[in-house]
């Protein structure tokens, strides 16, 4: 396949935790994380620094414009349970996603000259899978 | 269907152009750019000035542009050039347009403009021009109602005149 544009990305969101995320509206950037922490174990008689991995650490940014008739980065934001969170780079390819459980926390930023912009972040509060898997 | 975005100039056009008290300080029309008739000696100029997509997931988002608007007149036709522009304020400032297939966001001033000119041809004219910068934002339709990739454009609108 070749590189495709972000303008077809999505960002789905289940507040069950289930499978039947809905596309949440009106963004229009996600960001995710995927760094595992990295402990070092340099010895004498090394030649360089060593490392050994430990846990992955997943979480990331969601951006885009305040929607009165989408409110599940708010909500989501107030649930006490997790949801399921799905990160799909560009919709034309829907195999191709992130998924996992999440908690979000959400922003919202008003200023007179603009759109209000709402903002979120989440991070994995379960094992998240990329899909398809390698 | 993916909505036309010259329905926004059109619609503002149109507010200004049905005004009675306007029409009766600018009796000459409301025109888009230069394209007022050549015996035109007071009228409205609409030019759009700078436009932006701003673009969310799934074609959605909207348009932010900014039109200068003003009121025109030229040298030795009297003109009440300040109440003229006034209308226009009172018109465009926190109004609103209803443009099929968006929803209107904002409409207000950014900055007033007023300037001599003069004609390029005759040089013993002068054009007065003054007016503002006003700053249009139209909401595109959300998500589920959007056009999705993939789906082909709206035949019917191709070859239409402007």
């Amino acid at each position: 396949m070749a590189i495709l544009t972000g303008r077809n990305g999505q960002v789905l969101y289940d507040p069950a935790g289930g499978a039947a995320a809905v596309a949440i509206l009106s963004l229009n950037q996600w960001t995710a994380s995927f760094k595992t922490d990295r402990t070092e174990v340099t010895c004498f008689g090394d030649t360089n620094k060593v490392y050994i991995p430990g846990m992955k650490d997943i979480s990331g940014t969601v951006n885009g414009y305040w929607n009165s008739a989408e409110t599940t980065l708010f909500e989501a934001a107030d649930a006490a349970t997790p949801g399921l969170l799905k990160l799909v780079p560009n919709s034309t390819e829907p195999t191709f996603f992130w998924s996992g459980l999440a908690y979000l926390d959400a922003d919202i930023d008003v200023s007179v000259n603009d759109a209000p912009a709402v903002s979120g972040t989440f991070s994995a509060a379960g094992p998240w899978t990329r899909e398809p898997a390698a | 269907m993916v909505p036309d975005s010259s329905e926004i100039d059109w619609a503002l056009m149109m507010l200004l152009q049905t005004d009675p008290q306007l029409q009766a300080l600018l009796p000459d029309g409301v025109f888009d750019e230069e394209g007022a008739k050549q015996n035109c000696m007071r009228f409205v100029s609409v030019t759009l000035s700078d436009h932006a997509d701003v673009n969310t997931f799934q074609q959605g988002g909207y348009e932010n542009a900014l039109y200068l608007v003003e009121a025109v007149s030229r040298s030795g036709v009297l003109t009440n050039m300040k109440d003229a522009a006034y209308r226009i304020h009172q018109l465009l400032q926190d109004g609103m347009l209803t443009v099929p297939g968006f929803t209107f966001m904002a409409l207000y001033r950014e900055r007033r403009t007023r300037r001599v000119e003069r004609d390029p041809v005759d040089k013993s004219i002068r054009w007065f021009r003054r007016g503002g910068y006003y700053r249009v934002q139209m909401a595109l339709a959300d998500t589920a109602t959007s056009r999705q990739p993939g789906q082909d454009a709206d035949v019917s609108a191709q070859g239409a005149v402007a």
